[in-house]
């Protein structure tokens, strides 16, 4: 054979050099030649004039080719193929499960049929053969296990649930006999991890398991083919989830979680909870991944409380901003020695002990009104219910068994009882909202649409409140999350967890909740970071202030853009007097009809800070 | 005659002024298309995809300029011993197939990994090309002159089918036959061929095979084969076009970017991401310009004096055309899905070097549409 290749190689080389280097003019060619290569011509011009017909007809087969996908393209676009309209090439077509989507209708659970293989042991010929086989193709697929139920007596067994269209192609290909396909509806989620935990997903038999997939079952099977949108913003969603994971990650942090919050209507924009998981297959993930820390998880969520307790006291209209606490000493109560994390060791106001986040002066605060007051103005925040949202993943916070004298006075700096994220998110979302609590909700809430709302605090309580609120951030701990122009109101909380049945000060839950603008409330963001650990920007410190403010800072620095928040170009913490200025504090009204305001006395009264 | 007087450029300069420059800038520009979808893939970012793209086809390109220097005559001389070396790697695949458990496709040369049956795209159209080349007009559709290329497209269709791997078998088998039709195989022939293949296939496995045989071949041909099931596709077909509309999302804008659950959205399903982006006005601008492109083919084709370049070009046009059309006609939801890429706009290496190579050939034969090499005498002589 190499001898043929080489003789042919030189053949051509011979004769193309020959006929390149002197090209033998036509005219010059002798009559007999000439006779010849009029013959040639003749025979190529037929065999060009042959080829010329038969290009064309490819030439109009490759036309047709482009015609047909022209046609096609035309139609999907004027067209655009609805998966309920189109026939389906089989008739058992199951009733659609509705989409879910988020606010703006990006698709988040979808369906899809998948392909099953399922095997007629009767049928194959060799079961160690046709697993063995399978397995080159599904790597995780257990041989021995296979092989055996291939060669049972039974007419039908599922091999491999949901295949991938390659690994489908693939066992096509290898032409086992007795196997088959089974088309199946599935559930996508495109969206993967974003948002799983609000999502939820869904059994085989596509019954919603887990959150809206199974909080609007009926919903979601009714075979309407309406999609159920959430109230969710995927964009805001991924920014924060994309700060968080960042963050989580710095700080060797357990986990961590977010929950954002429209004011005025308590649609929840975001959920965040990390770890996550990939709803797409639920049964990969450890259970701790589904876990939704926000709304399953009930913490002690500490000093993140203390502004509450703080508006307890004033819509009592016994304690003003500028009244004084005692917190030279730590304070024995029942057994317990409360003390300070950073003491002042003097006596605090009140506008200080939240500034400061003296725990001694917010118990002496709450005691001052005494537990009843405390009690009922918490469970008016809706501090001791479930979160009232539509998800049943939503966990009855845990309290102590009876509220005395003690559980008040921890219960004002977060300790003691133990609520979710989301449950604490919604009573701020009430003090934003000038003192009016709304239900939080993951459905969308349309523009002009009624919101029922309930009121549980005065305007002016709110407002003195969210002042104060706004100096912890220029002032106190709460610098890190202090976002130029967006006017942060917030609170640090450092919660350290119970291990071995006593505190430990280095497993602790560090949130920062926060109100923005706090001139013109319309976000409410806690930020949660669970069992994070110090590093060197910390200096060694595992406090909020430290972690979970800078974090909270970050996402809000983001959220801006996302949510179209304008910056603030005033000075805020003149803007923190003019609120306190519109809304002077006035005694709250318990019986009877509101009695008309003595705003020139109350104003008087009032020392200015 | 005007064609045996027609100049064939000689050197280096005088062969890039003969370039077909409409041609390679429809190339140039499907090319960029390629890196602009695959950076807007991965949600706008170079990594991992778009600069490798890019450089893969810089590479491609140069290479496809270089095949154009090359004169016919030595595409020619190649033309046997590259189908020979693809024959021997493609069987060396099958051995070593049969050792290592499994399908596998590839070769390591070194640093290089090899596909046998890419390069046997390209060898087959030249083998098959200089065959016709050498042989009169009227032996076309002699017995003899039947029976050659048939061996000569039908081991490797086999081979490659073995692999296991149907799509390119048929689309081998297909460019095959489409060089066999333009060297003048007689009408009446190939209807015989027809009626026999509608024929012999249902008969030959109604009788001619044992019942464990039969099942893999209807396995095979199962009408219900489509791999991926008609809701599959019909989401495909919204999500590529539908959901699109006219003018599309705008670049980077198609959710697709960061749905991920697509399979192969960088290489095979990558149109989807166009259609979504770009609407039907993107859509139609690409199918377009593959439109140009293979119009430009075909038009040179017919410039072409030799029975060798002529075939050549219309075997890698056809390539060419049924990637572009099995592709999108597989996104858009018309054909079952098989693993065929979007020239030079998919991601992958291989394909990409095959394709530019082709492309690379058929410029060669514009530049030197005027020659005409020396018919051989026969395979060896």
């Amino acid at each position: 054979m190499a001898r043929g290749l080489g003789r042919f190689w030189g053949k051509v080389k011979v004769r193309e050099t020959r006929e390149g280097r002197t090209p033998p003019p036509v005219c010059e060619a002798a009559p007999a030649d000439v006779a010849q290569l009029l013959r040639l011509e003749d025979e190529a011009g037929a065999a060009l004039s042959l080829s010329r017909t038969r290009l064309m007809v490819m030439g109009l087969g490759v036309g047709l080719f482009f015609a047909v996908l022209s046609v096609r393209a035309t139609g999907l676009a004027l067209f655009p193929a609805d998966p309920a309209s189109v026939p389906h090439s089989y008739a058992e077509a199951p009733v659609r499960r509705g989409e879910i989507t988020d606010r703006d209708g990006e698709v988040l659970a979808t369906n899809l049929d998948f392909h099953s293989l399922w095997a007629d042991p009767a049928m194959v010929w060799d079961a160690q053969e046709t697993a063995e086989q399978l397995a080159t193709v599904l790597t995780d697929l257990d041989v021995d296990r296979t092989a055996r139920m291939l060669s049972s007596n039974r007419r039908f067994v599922w091999v491999a649930r949901q295949l991938t269209p390659r690994q489908r192609q693939a066992i096509h290909l290898l032409g086992l006999p007795g196997l088959d396909f089974r088309i199946e509806a599935g559930r996508i989620y495109p969206k993967k991890r974003a948002a799983a935990h609000v999502v939820g997903y869904t059994d085989t038999d596509l019954n919603g398991v887990s959150g809206a997939e199974l909080a609007f079952e009926s919903e979601l099977s009714s075979g309407d083919g309406r999609p159920v949108s959430l109230s969710i913003d995927l964009t805001a969603q991924n920014a924060i989830e994309r700060v968080l994971r960042a963050r989580m990650a710095e700080f060797s942090a357990e986990g961590a979680s977010a929950v954002l919050m429209r004011v005025g209507t308590g649609e929840i924009l975001s959920l965040v909870s990390l770890p996550d998981f990939d709803p797409n297959r639920p049964s990969d993930s450890a259970g701790v991944d589904r876990f939704n820390r926000a709304l399953t998880g009930v913490y002690e969520l500490g000093s993140v409380m203390k502004p509450l307790t703080l508006a307890a006291a004033l819509e009592t209209g016994e304690v003003r901003v500028g009244d004084v606490f005692d917190a030279t000493h730590p304070l024995r109560v029942g057994g317990f020695t409360i003390h300070d994390f950073h003491p002042e060791r003097r006596p605090l106001t009140a506008r200080e002990a939240i500034v400061h986040s003296s725990n001694i002066a917010t118990a002496r605060m709450a005691d001052t009104i005494g537990s009843e007051e405390m009690r009922r103005f918490f469970s008016d925040l809706r501090l001791f219910e479930r979160a009232p949202v539509e998800l049943a993943e939503s966990a009855e916070p845990l309290m102590p068994a009876r509220w005395g004298r003690t559980e008040n006075m921890t219960a004002s700096f977060g300790h003691g009882f133990n609520i979710s994220p989301v449950t604490l998110t919604a009573a701020y979302a009430a003090l934003a909202n000038g003192g009016v609590y709304v239900p939080p909700t993951f459905r969308p809430v349309a523009p002009g649409e009624t919101v029922v709302g309930e009121p549980v605090m005065s305007a002016s309580t709110a407002a003195q409140v969210l002042g104060v609120m706004r100096q912890v951030v220029t002032e106190g701990s709460g610098g890190a999350a202090n976002v130029e122009g967006l006017a942060v109101a917030g609170k640090t909380g450092t919660a350290e967890q119970i291990v071995d049945g006593r505190y430990n000060r280095r497993a602790v839950y560090n949130s920062f909740i926060s109100i923005f603008p706090f001139d013109d409330p319309q976000y409410v963001l806690l930020v949660t970071l669970y069992l994070p650990q110090p590093t060197e920007n910390t200096h060694g410190y595992r406090t909020a202030g430290w972690n979970a403010a800078p974090t909270a800072g970050e996402v809000i620095g983001q959220l801006a853009s996302i949510l179209g928040v304008a910056p603030r170009e005033a000075d805020p913490s003149a803007q923190a007097d003019l609120v306190s200025a519109m809304f002077p504090p006035r005694v709250r009204v318990r019986q009877g009809p509101e009695e008309p305001l003595d705003l020139v006395s109350l104003s008087e009264a009032e020392p200015q800070p | 005659m005007a064609v045996f007087t027609q100049a064939v450029p000689r050197g280096f300069r005088a062969k890039l002024y003969e370039v077909n420059w409409a041609f390679v800038l429809l190339v140039v520009l499907i090319g960029s298309i390629g890196v602009g979808m695959l950076y807007s893939v991965a949600a706008g970012s170079w990594t991992p995809w778009a600069i490798t793209h890019a450089v893969r086809f810089g590479l491609g390109f140069a290479v496809m300029l270089a095949v154009v220097l090359f004169p016919p005559r030595f595409w020619m001389g190649v033309a046997y011993p590259m189908y020979l070396a693809a024959l021997v790697l493609l069987i060396g695949v099958e051995l070593m197939g049969a050792v290592v458990m499994g399908a596998q496709r590839w070769i390591d040369i070194g640093p290089i990994r090899m596909q046998p049956s890419e390069v046997m795209k390209i060898a087959l159209v030249l083998a098959l090309a200089r065959y016709y080349h050498d042989l009169p007009q009227e032996k076309v559709s002699s017995l003899g002159g039947l029976l050659v290329p048939a061996a000569m497209i039908g081991l490797p269709t086999v081979l490659i089918l073995k692999q296991p791997d149907l799509g390119t078998a048929l689309l081998v088998a297909a460019t095959g036959g489409v060089i066999v039709y333009m060297a003048g195989l007689s009408w009446r022939i190939i209807a015989g061929g027809a009626v026999a293949v509608a024929v012999g296939v249902p008969l030959a496995i109604r009788y001619g095979l044992e019942e464990y045989q039969r099942q893999r071949i209807t396995t095979f041909l199962d009408p219900e084969a489509d791999p991926l099931g008609a809701g599959y596709n019909i989401i495909q077909s919204k999500i590529a076009l539908g959901s699109g509309g006219f003018t599309g999302k705008g670049f980077m804008q198609g959710t697709q970017s960061q749905l991920n659950y697509l399979p192969e959205h960088q290489t095979d399903f990558i149109f989807t991401t166009l259609g979504e982006e770009w609407g039907f006005v993107g859509g139609i601008f690409v199918i377009g310009l593959y439109g140009l492109l293979l119009a430009n083919c075909i038009a040179i084709a017919m410039s072409c004096k030799s029975v060798f370049l002529r075939l050549v070009v219309m075997g890698i046009t056809t390539t060419l055309a049924l990637y572009v059309f099995i592709n999108v006609a597989m996104v858009m939801g018309l054909v079952p899905v098989v693993g065929v890429p979007l020239p030079m706009i998919s991601y992958g290496g291989t394909v990409m070097l095959t394709v530019l190579f082709g492309l690379g050939l058929i410029l060669c034969a514009h530049v030197h549409r005027g020659a005409e090499p020396p018919k051989g005498a026969g395979l060896f002589g």
